[in-house]
């Protein structure tokens, strides 16, 4: 593996010029992927088509990680086939939907760690000098689901507050319970 | 009475208790209060006795090991729980963990309610608000409903067997003000038996002779109030021999307590008890000089107040809290801003939870009119509170016409200066007034509001005329 920094020039650097996303086959290009990178694959890797994603910037997504795993350079171990899969069908839509525009993740170098902790995270590998502690510890910082994870729970914690002032207010105004004595 | 006050209320307590209200004797009810306790809230404060039983039994008082538990318990709850113990060794180093202070009850109350507490049941109990910065303190109706076990818990230690029927009346409790709730009620825990609080001032009453058959026709067990009520009665010539008197909210001194013993014949309890934490100890029967620790869930320290940190038995410093049954105030190392110190060991009165001792506690202040009259200064507190603007405040007799009003005022409430001076000139008509013919009251805002408990009510003309004589 190399430093983390690598990987995310890789995908600042991604040549969307190449590409042209209305028409380019999701299916092919993850086929060229993964016979490029074991030289044995001559069926289609994954259990289903990805071929149908008609969004241009999840298709766009798909792309940029694409490029990463393409470069041989780039010394990325062998991974597990399953959970490589399952980030593409169920992590990446997330994403899409939380940073819409693809161009964020290709113009904004924290976008691109994040894109790239995100893979890896998913796939269970780590960049050159970092702990998993680390490692943990920098995605949580940039992503984008936890981010608006704690926006939410702040803006619960907010209107929680709001609820607990206004019910302080009406308690003071109702009657109480009665006791014995006074304090 | 309706269902909804007293949700366990039985036709037979009702009756008993339509008398109390239709007796022609009662005073001017002017509230209704039920007890608010339903099966859940009953089998809470039947498993809380069972335990304070227990504990008190087998000298099971909390220490900060066990306190622990209680702690962990509101970690995740707590967003003020999880913020004070964030990045220390808390459960290594108990006085590591940081202090809880009033104005942390005021300003992030809404952090400290754990977040899974349903806001449908808290309940508010006003305070006089005599001893500084008053505290709106969120309580649970289950909570105040183990007032009821720990008050008879201590008056057992005195003597006195409570009777738990509709036909008896526990206690009354008497207040000396020109204004405040009267009512009577039944409490369920204590199998219906009657409770009422009454205003022994002459405006409650149709007739002077009222308020001692009143007395008389319902006999309560025991007297509850605050010294200044006690001394009133007295003053009035009120004939009543209770089983015990129980004094809460302000000093007693040792000259109070013995005329008071004298005049009512009976035991004179004496009990510090917070609105924030509910009852916290009892006069020792043996020694009253000493209160004795009474639930079983509350850890005590007393802390230097220099140093902030534990102080060995024999020292005073500041009282300080963990624990209690509040589910809306769970406190944690919570500063009551009283002084006093404490004392470890058995005693003869069988009672071997720790002993404090306060001191300088909250001494009754009076105001004089300048007609001689006194005046409570509950009084002054009830009309300087019912103003949202002011955060707190003192008040000062400084001669016999002269009163200085010291406000701190809320930030949060923008206030127009033109408003704010109709404000002041509408809060000195009505302390004016409240003082009498004569009285001249001036009001300043610049009090500090730092969350300290400050003396609230000074009466330094009368306190200069003692001096002197």
């Amino acid at each position: 593996m190399l430093e983390i920094r690598h990987y995310i020039k890789q995908i600042l650097n991604t040549p969307f010029h190449l590409v042209d996303l209305s028409s380019v086959s999701l299916d092919a290009l993850w086929f060229d992927v993964f016979f490029s990178r074991t030289n044995q694959g001559k069926l289609f890797p994954f259990p289903k088509s990805f071929d149908t994603i008609t969004n241009l910037n999840l298709k766009a997504i798909h792309i940029i990680l694409a490029n990463v795993l393409y470069d041989k350079e780039s010394q990325i171990p062998e991974f597990t086939l399953q959970s490589f899969y399952e980030y593409l069908s169920n992590t990446l839509p997330k994403l899409c939907e939380l940073v819409p525009d693809y161009h964020t993740w290709t113009s904004d170098s924290e976008r691109a760690e994040e894109l790239v902790r995100s893979l890896f995270d998913a796939i269970h590998i780590l960049p050159a000098t970092e702990t998993k502690e680390y490692f943990t510890d920098r995605y949580r910082s940039i992503d984008s689901r936890e981010r608006v994870r704690i926006l939410e729970e702040t803006k619960k914690a907010q209107e929680r507050a709001k609820e607990i002032l206004r019910q302080l207010r009406q308690k003071e105004e109702e009657e109480a319970a009665s006791k014995y004595n006074r304090e | 009475m309706d269902s909804k006050r007293t949700p366990l209320l039985r036709e037979e307590w009702d009756l008993e208790l339509q008398k109390m209200f239709e007796s022609r004797f009662a005073p001017k009810w002017n509230a209704n209060i039920g007890d608010r306790i339903g099966e859940v809230e009953f089998e809470f404060v039947k498993s809380f006795q069972k335990d304070l039983v227990y504990a008190k039994e087998h000298s099971l008082y909390q220490t900060k090991e066990s306190i622990l538990s209680f702690i962990e318990t509101y970690i995740k709850p707590s967003a003020f729980f999880k913020k004070q113990l964030e990045g220390i060794q808390w459960k290594q180093n108990f006085e590591s963990i940081p202090f809880t202070n009033r104005d942390d009850l005021q300003s992030k109350i809404t952090d400290i309610i754990p977040i899974d507490a349903k806001l449908e049941n808290m309940v508010i109990n006003p305070t006089s608000g005599t001893t500084g910065k008053p505290i709106l303190a969120p309580n649970h109706p289950k909570a105040i409903g183990c007032y009821v076990p720990l008050i008879e818990y201590t008056v057992k230690k005195y003597g006195v067997t409570p009777i738990h029927s509709p036909n008896s009346t526990f206690a009354i409790q008497l207040c000396y003000q020109q204004n405040t709730i009267v009512y009577a009620t039944c409490h369920s825990l204590a199998g219906g038996a009657k409770f009422a609080k009454i205003n022994i001032h002459p405006n409650s009453w149709n007739k002077t002779t009222d308020l001692q058959n009143f007395l008389l026709e319902f006999s309560p067990q025991i007297l509850t109030g605050d010294p200044y009520a006690f001394e009133s009665a007295m003053k009035m010539g009120i004939k009543y021999k209770p089983e015990a008197i129980h004094s809460t909210a302000l000093e007693l001194t040792p000259a109070l307590r013995n005329n008071l013993s004298e005049y009512f014949q009976c035991p004179i309890i004496n009990f510090y008890s917070l609105n924030e934490t509910g009852p916290i100890a009892y006069s020792c029967p043996k020694d009253p000089e000493w209160m004795h620790l009474l639930p079983h869930d509350l850890y005590i320290e007393v802390i230097s107040n220099e140093t902030l940190t534990p102080l060995p038995t024999g020292n005073v410093g500041e009282i300080v809290l963990t624990g209690g049954r509040n589910p809306y105030l769970p406190l944690l190392r919570y500063r009551t801003g009283d002084q006093g110190e404490i004392q470890y060991g058995t005693c003869e009165c069988g009672d071997h939870f720790p002993r404090l001792r306060l001191l300088s506690g909250r001494k009754p202040v009076y105001f004089q009119k300048p007609n001689g009259e006194t005046i409570n200064p509950i009084d002054v507190a009830r009309i300087l509170r019912k103003n949202p603007i002011i955060y707190q405040f003192q008040v000062e007799q400084v001669t016999e016409v002269r009163w200085e009003c010291r406000l701190s005022l809320s930030e949060e409430i923008e206030i127009g200066k033109s408003n704010l001076e109709k404000e002041k000139t509408k809060i000195k008509a009505e302390l004016e007034s409240l003082f009498g013919e004569g009285s001249q009251v001036y009001i300043s805002t610049n009090f500090p509001l730092d969350g300290k408990k400050q003396i609230v009510f000074i009466n330094s003309y009368l306190s200069q005329r003692e001096t002197k004589i």
